[in-house]
């Protein structure tokens, strides 16, 4: 009975968890590598959703495989992806249109370091995570439908 | 020779160990996301099957030949200390524990995988699945150390080649007490 109580306060936390809206946690994450980034160059200025669009929808070719960000979250990354190896939909990147995004900041970077060297062959710098970071915050609405 | 392990089992043991070490070198890729996956797929099949098989065969194969028992491992591990560990011809009850173990969290690290992948599936918990994923994975990793040791160890130990036992079917015959012991089991 102990045991089953434990089970059930421990799933209910996760609930909590992943209820609230991750807007905050992942501008926490944005600081963070913003710090990171202006220690390595004093000259940076913070997060630039500009920089951030550019590098997102920027196709590298690694290994022989060309892909950009965009590749498998499409150019708006409020909108749902396809992944364009096995075809499986992919749940939007902005949290301001999916709460389940940037609950958990291990996570995140350890998709962000899986990712970069997929798609780069080397893990990003923290300017170009806090770019990006600041560029998906700032697209909060899916395209229309064609 | 004491013919031990049956083809399926064999069969069973080095693909299972061909899946695993494929999943586990594809893990990080997304280029690699397909073949990590239908491995992940394969030792799943694998496990099932061998649950199934242990479940209806008799002999060394099956599940009743080496009970989970906790308490008689903790002594066999005190006797393998000590010095005078009973030789078993199928696993012996430390080995068993770790077998178990294996079962499990290789099912669980399929299970999750399986939903991870088919993310919205049953649970709806995509970070709560991923961090399952990867503790089942690196725990299933773990044991795979240990039974590994632990082959190793019982090999030297009693002077038999285990690994070439997982190839052949066949372990090397000796004393009475083994005798007794096939004796209980057939």
């Amino acid at each position: 009975m102990k045991k089953l109580n434990i089970v059930l306060a421990s799933l209910l936390g996760l609930t909590a968890v992943s209820a609230q809206a991750d807007v905050a946690n992942a501008e926490k994450l944005a600081q963070k590598y913003t710090t990171i980034a202006k220690i390595v160059n004093p000259g940076y200025a913070g997060p630039s959703a500009m920089e951030g669009k550019i590098f997102f929808n920027r196709k590298i070719t690694n290994n022989g495989n060309e892909a950009a960000c965009a590749s498998c979250h499409t150019p708006n990354p409020a909108n749902e992806g396809k992944h364009i190896v096995t075809g499986k939909a992919i749940r939007p990147l902005s949290p301001a249109v999916n709460n389940k995004r940037f609950n958990d900041l291990d996570k995140v970077e350890d998709k962000f370091t899986e990712h970069c060297n997929d798609i780069i062959g080397a893990d990003c710098t923290p300017e170009e995570k806090a770019n990006f970071i600041g560029y998906v915050l700032t697209e909060k609405t899916p395209s229309a439908k064609k | 020779m004491q013919y031990v392990w049956d083809p399926f089992v064999r069969i069973f043991h080095w693909s299972l160990v061909v899946a695993f070490t494929v999943a586990f070198y594809t893990h990080a890729s997304e280029w690699d996301r397909l073949i990590h996956v239908q491995a992940g797929y394969a030792a799943g099949v694998l496990l099932l099957a061998r649950i199934i098989w242990g479940l209806t065969k008799t002999g060394y194969a099956c599940f009743c030949s080496f009970p989970f028992d906790p308490k008689q491992a903790i002594k066999h591990i005190y006797h393998v200390l000590k010095g005078n560990a009973k030789r078993y011809i199928g696993h012996n009850p430390a080995g068993s524990l770790v077998i178990y173990a294996m079962l499990v969290t290789g099912l669980t690290a399929v299970g999750s995988g399986w939903l991870v992948y088919n993310e919205g599936w049953l649970i709806d918990q995509p970070e709560f699945l991923q961090t399952l994923h990867q503790y089942s994975t690196w725990g299933w990793l773990a044991l795979v150390i240990m039974h590994v040791l632990g082959v190793i160890t019982e090999s030297i130990l009693h002077k038999d080649n285990l690994i070439l036992a997982m190839i052949t079917g066949c372990k090397r015959v000796t004393r009475k007490g083994e005798k007794q012991a096939r004796q209980k089991i057939a």
